[in-house]
């Protein structure tokens, strides 16, 4: 990765400003409190940055690089690690550990190239302290979330029909899709 | 609505999103801008297809959340229990719903027009900032359920019989079987 995290971290959020229900420039102010609240790590490439099965205790705000999202479905080989989603920069992954409690990571997150990430904790969401650069990114975790439950229901609705058509794919080729869409 | 009612609903939403230590007053205040309806059983609340971007909380009742199948036939996928949000993905995305409800026992119902829900979301006030969080608890917790049945659908035996549509589309709308 050639950009400094820091540099990289701050244009991914000034990106956000303009596309949040706000609609406007976030101040260099707003942008620095929310990095000191949630300062952006590098990730080899290759690294693990979370585990299936772990508690999910963070997510992650990818402003540089790609992630890997895969999931363990059994048995040995080729068969034990599927890639279920590629994530990349600009998308948050793990909101669960944000706004659910109690969770686990349903899938295994690594870098597939040098990446950087803002470390989002649940207490960021909570501290009360009004922060428009927040807002922005609350607001880009939602539409995210938004359109993902929108994309599943358009495929749930696909597979129905086909079903009803006595057609369609087969049902794991299905569920793999609809996680990927999910994940 | 009275402020001890107003605040006692606002508490009862924060909790079921996770957020039970939180102060109700911001979103009882907000509550308290919204439009009251009681809704008798078998009344709409809203229908599949219609414009949304207002925001209804159920304070009170249970409504029935149906789905056209693929012949245009209403079909029942699961029901919303108080307190709940409903609408919630209309107004955020600006799309139509996704789904109608009826109520399915006599339920109140507050609803906020859809210029204010947009004027609160962008709001880094206190209201704001719990309405965002509901709003994305209700949301992550439909993904995180969701994704968790398939996990469970594909880590079963490989010969796992064909998934359910009605479960799934439950689970998408945060409907109860």
């Amino acid at each position: 990765m050639t950009e400094d995290p820091v540099a990289a971290a701050r244009r991914t959020i000034a990106a956000l400003g303009p596309t949040g229900w706000g609609r406007r420039a976030l101040a260099d102010a707003d942008i620095d409190a929310l990095l000191a609240a949630a300062p952006p790590i590098e990730i080899a490439a290759g690294a693990v940055l979370a585990r299936e099965g772990e508690p999910a205790d963070r997510a992650f705000f990818l402003v540089a690089g790609r992630l890997r999202a895969s999931v363990a479905l059994g048995g040995g080989g080729a068969q034990s690690d599927r890639t279920v989603n590629e994530i990349p920069a600009g998308e948050v992954t793990g909101e669960s550990a944000l706004f659910l409690t109690g969770g686990r990571r349903v899938a295994t997150l690594t870098a597939l190239e040098p990446s950087a990430a803002l470390v989002l904790r649940r207490e960021l969401f909570l501290s009360g302290t009004p922060n428009p650069a927040l807002v922005a990114l609350e607001s880009h975790i939602m539409t995210g979330l938004a359109r993902r439950i929108a994309r599943t229901d358009a495929q749930i609705l696909e597979v129905w029909r086909a079903e009803s058509a006595g057609g369609g794919t087969s049902a794991r080729a299905g569920l793999l899709d609809l996680l990927g869409r999910t994940s | 609505m009275s402020t001890p009612d107003l605040t006692r609903h606002a508490q009862r939403l924060l909790a079921a999103h996770a957020l039970g230590d939180a102060d109700p007053a911001p979103l009882a205040a907000l509550l308290a801008r919204c439009s009251e309806r009681r809704i008798a059983t078998g009344h709409p609340l809203f229908h599949e297809g219609e414009d949304g971007g207002d925001i209804s909380f159920l304070l009170e009742g249970r409504v029935a959340v149906l789905k056209k199948d693929p012949t245009g036939n209403d079909r029942q996928i699961g029901s919303w229990f108080a307190p709940a949000v409903a609408g919630g993905l209309a107004a955020v995305e600006g799309v139509r719903r996704s789904s109608s409800c009826l109520a399915g026992a006599p339920s109140l119902v507050v609803t906020l027009p859809a210029a204010i829900a947009r004027e609160v979301l962008a709001d880094p006030g206190p209201a704001g900032a719990q309405l965002r969080f509901i709003l994305l608890a209700a949301f992550t917790e439909v993904l995180a359920n969701i994704t968790q049945h398939l996990r469970d659908l594909l880590t079963g035996p490989p010969d796992a019989p064909t998934p359910d549509i009605d479960r799934l589309l439950a689970l998408l709308h945060g409907a109860k079987r």
